[in-house]
């Protein structure tokens, strides 16, 4: 296993430069996971999230009173000054999502049954005005009711029978309450933007082994060896696996430091599981990606390419339910597709039984197939090459 | 100095390799951009919920709602009717999204929070809420529940939007913008070729060059420049194929646009030819740091998840301020959005302060730099 051997060598002494990629995606994967609060999973209540909001209402009356009654179950009031250089400033870090504006006669006109509309900013993009604007047209929604049906109550009355309506809310359940949601919600998080990190690296470590071997010097001192070029390519593969394992254990610990008290969870492990076979495909496709050329920055570069744009088209960074059908369609044709497919599929199981996991094996087997596909290709390339240049 | 300038731009524009990351890969990468984020602004894609209906009786109304919602191309929901045990079953397995079990109260069972689950959720609020308004009109004056459904079904508008600032709150442009800024920093590469064409230690040819009677700084000079013309170029080439060929918005004020991506060139020249006067180890190394800087800092800025940039500037600032991607994309951010300059200057201060440190960093470490042997 001479050939096996020096391959390991190879990536040991290129270490400092894999670790600063290893260091800085792990990085960056911690920074999102963390950032973002996952979707609750069990545990609870479904609690809408408050959002900071400017109103700037040029008339007070019992209508409007209601207005903000109606939204203080999910907004925070900000007093700010009606000064638009401020407020772009304000929207513009987040310090508000939203700005509502009542204008002067809106009471009235709203009374007449007259349309004249609400103007509102918002942080373009943001879920949490979506359903700001959904409170704010139930509202008014429900208070229109009255005033064109029930004309003999007063402004007060309506606005009170209209909050009152307003307060009734369906009873939401999560399936399995005792599921420690938060957790598990942060290590699928971690999970899903494992492609990215996985793949770079795998690349760039492995790239290291085929650049020492494609030296021409190199080649031809092996075809003189005694060693079948077959066993030194299966040597080198075996060698990219080893790394490409390695890495992979090293991103699970790390998930563990965060994620320990869900060792016991079925998630846990079938994450892991499915973050394992697609390190047996990112490791396939570094080897095809090796032996198709002996440039180092080539292959950097198409590290890259395969990472980050595979990524942004497999969902990684966007929910696969947000993209279109034809990129979806294009994305299925790589391995970082089907290993989203089924980390979202583990993370919305509540119940972990052969039918239920069914969709996630499925993904699995066609990850192990690109695996399978990519080193077949890598193998008759290298062969390829070896014919033409005999 | 023309002569050596003539020759660094040939040398430059014969460089794949740097071609490729200063151009080819940001064009790739803005395109798969453009294709991920295709149908997200529009949000005509909608697809139907998978959800399962418990009824247990007693809500006619609602179930012939669900039912009618679930016909029809446009349908709302891909309706499943099963008992409690079966739809908890489909639950489990993820075949629907949320169970909704008819009954007093109406009850909705899912997994986790997520769209389908907000959508679930808002539209059985909507009819408990209009149902107990309807019952209360009717209660108090029956001879409006006629008039009631021709309400119901009228779909009014309360919310009309109104933009604040330039441009619209585009959460999109944050991934151009941060895509762009990594563009910028990895300008370094061309840096780097430049400080390693004069530091005799690094190159052949470096060393060659330290022998001729021209001054180091002269030879330097000469070099940043061509690097910043060709540099240059091809930002100003990247940003016409963002503009004409993927139709992002920059803005109405182009020329302040363009003096920001001649800064932004010149921010990451001297960030890459700092890199390499100030590692000390193999040219892969140094290409490591360039490359791993400007992808995590374009990163952070917002490239991968937009939210992130903002998430950054309000958990941990200090992060912000080291990070030059940051300043690159608020540069260019602000000229989209505000009406005035205040947000732009400040990171055009930010701009400047990191290129006059890459640059006297640079100068400092390489100045009088003389070797024993080579």
């Amino acid at each position: 296993m001479s050939a096996f051997k020096v391959c390991l060598k190879i990536i040991r002494s290129n270490l400092p430069g894999i670790a600063i990629y290893f260091v800085v995606f792990i990085g960056v994967s911690l920074i999102m996971t963390f950032a973002f609060r996952p979707p609750a999973a069990g545990g609870g209540v479904f609690a809408p999230e408050r959002v900071d909001i400017a109103l700037f209402a040029a008339e007070e009356t019992a209508l409007i009173a209601g207005l903000r009654e109606a939204l203080a179950p999910q907004v925070n009031f900000v007093t700010l000054p009606d000064n638009a250089q401020q407020l772009q400033e304000e929207l513009f870090y987040r310090r508000i999502h939203y700005i509502l504006r009542v204008p002067a006669g809106f009471t009235e006109a709203f009374l007449q049954n007259t349309p004249m509309l609400l103007p509102r900013t918002s942080v373009g993009g943001s879920s949490s005005a979506v359903y700001i604007d959904l409170r704010v047209d139930r509202y008014l929604e429900i208070l229109r009711l009255y005033t064109v049906a029930a004309a003999g109550l007063s402004l007060e009355q309506k606005v009170a029978f209209a909050l009152d309506d307003l307060s009734q809310v369906v009873d939401v359940r999560f399936a399995v309450p005792e599921v420690a949601a938060e957790s598990r919600g942060r290590l699928g998080m971690y999970f899903n933007f494992l492609p990215y990190t996985i793949l770079f690296v795998i690349t760039v470590g492995v790239a290291a082994i085929f650049i020492a071997f494609g030296e021409e010097k190199i080649k031809q001192r092996n075809l003189c060896s005694p060693l079948n070029p077959r066993s030194i390519s299966l040597q080198c593969y075996l060698a990219c696996l080893v790394f490409a394992l390695a890495s992979w254990g090293a991103l699970v610990v790390v998930s563990l430091l965060f994620g320990h008290q869900e060792i016991g969870s079925p998630a846990t492990w079938f994450y892991m599981l499915n973050s394992f076979v697609f390190t047996l495909s990112a490791a396939g496709l570094a080897y095809l990606l090796g032996n198709l050329t002996q440039n180092k920055e080539v292959v950097i570069a198409a590290a890259n390419v395969a990472a980050l744009g595979t990524s942004f088209i497999s969902g990684v960074f966007v929910p696969q339910e947000l993209l279109g059908t034809a990129v979806l369609r294009v994305a299925s044709f790589t391995p970082t597709y089907w290993y989203v497919r089924a980390n979202a599929a583990i993370t919305s199981l509540t119940t972990f039984n052969l039918t239920t996991l069914s969709g996630f094996f499925s993904a699995l087997a066609v990850q192990l197939g690109f695996a399978a596909a990519f080193v077949v290709i890598a193998l008759a390339v290298e062969k390829g090459k070896r014919a033409a240049a005999s | 100095m023309t002569h050596i300038f003539k020759y660094r731009l040939k040398i430059l524009l014969s460089d794949k390799i740097t071609m490729f990351w200063t151009l080819v890969f940001p064009m790739v990468l803005a395109g798969l951009f453009s294709l991920a984020f295709a149908q997200l602004g529009a949000g005509e894609r909608f697809a139907p919920i998978d959800t399962a209906l418990v009824d247990s009786g007693g809500d006619e109304a609602f179930v012939s709602l669900m039912e009618s919602l679930a016909q029809g191309d446009d349908r709302l929901f891909n309706l499943v009717r099963a008992t409690e045990s079966e739809a908890l079953g489909l639950l489990a397995a993820g075949e629907v999204h949320g169970v909704i079990a008819t009954g007093t109260p109406l009850r909705l069972i899912i997994n986790e929070s997520g769209f389908a689950a907000s959508i679930l959720k808002s539209f059985v609020d909507s009819y408990l809420q209009s149902t107990a308004a309807v019952r209360r009109i009717a209660a108090d004056n029956p001879a409006a529940v006629g008039r009631l459904a021709a309400l119901l079904a009228e779909e009014r508008e309360f919310l009309a939007d109104l933009p604040l600032g330039r441009g619209t709150h585009n959460f999109m442009i944050i991934h151009y913008l941060s895509l762009l800024a990594m563009t910028c920093l990895l300008g370094g590469y061309v840096g780097m070729t430049e400080i390693s064409a004069i530091e005799a230690n690094l190159t052949h040819h470096a060393a060659r060059v330290s022998l001729a009677p021209v001054h180091k700084l002269k030879v330097l000079a000469a070099g940043i420049s061509a690097a910043l013309l060709l540099q240059f170029s091809k930002l100003l080439l990247y940003f016409g194929f963002l503009v004409l060929i993927l139709d992002v918005d920059f803005g109405s004020r182009t020329p302040l646009v363009i003096l920001t991506i001649l800064l932004c060139t010149l921010l990451g020249i001297t960030f890459g030819a700092f890199v390499t006067a100030l590692v000390r180890g193999s040219h892969g190394l140094k290409e490591g740091v360039v490359l791993a800087v400007s992808l995590a800092g374009a990163s952070l800025a917002g490239m991968n998840v937009a939210e992130l940039k903002y998430i950054v500037e309000t958990y941990a600032p200090w992060l912000a301020l080291i990070n030059p991607a940051h300043h690159i994309a608020d540069a260019f951010y602000a000229l989209y959005y505000f009406d005035t300059y205040d947000r732009f200057v400040a990171s055009a201060v930010g701009l400047v302060v990191f290129t006059v440190l890459f640059a006297c960093g640079t100068y400092y470490v390489v100045r009088r730099r003389a070797y024993v042997s080579l």
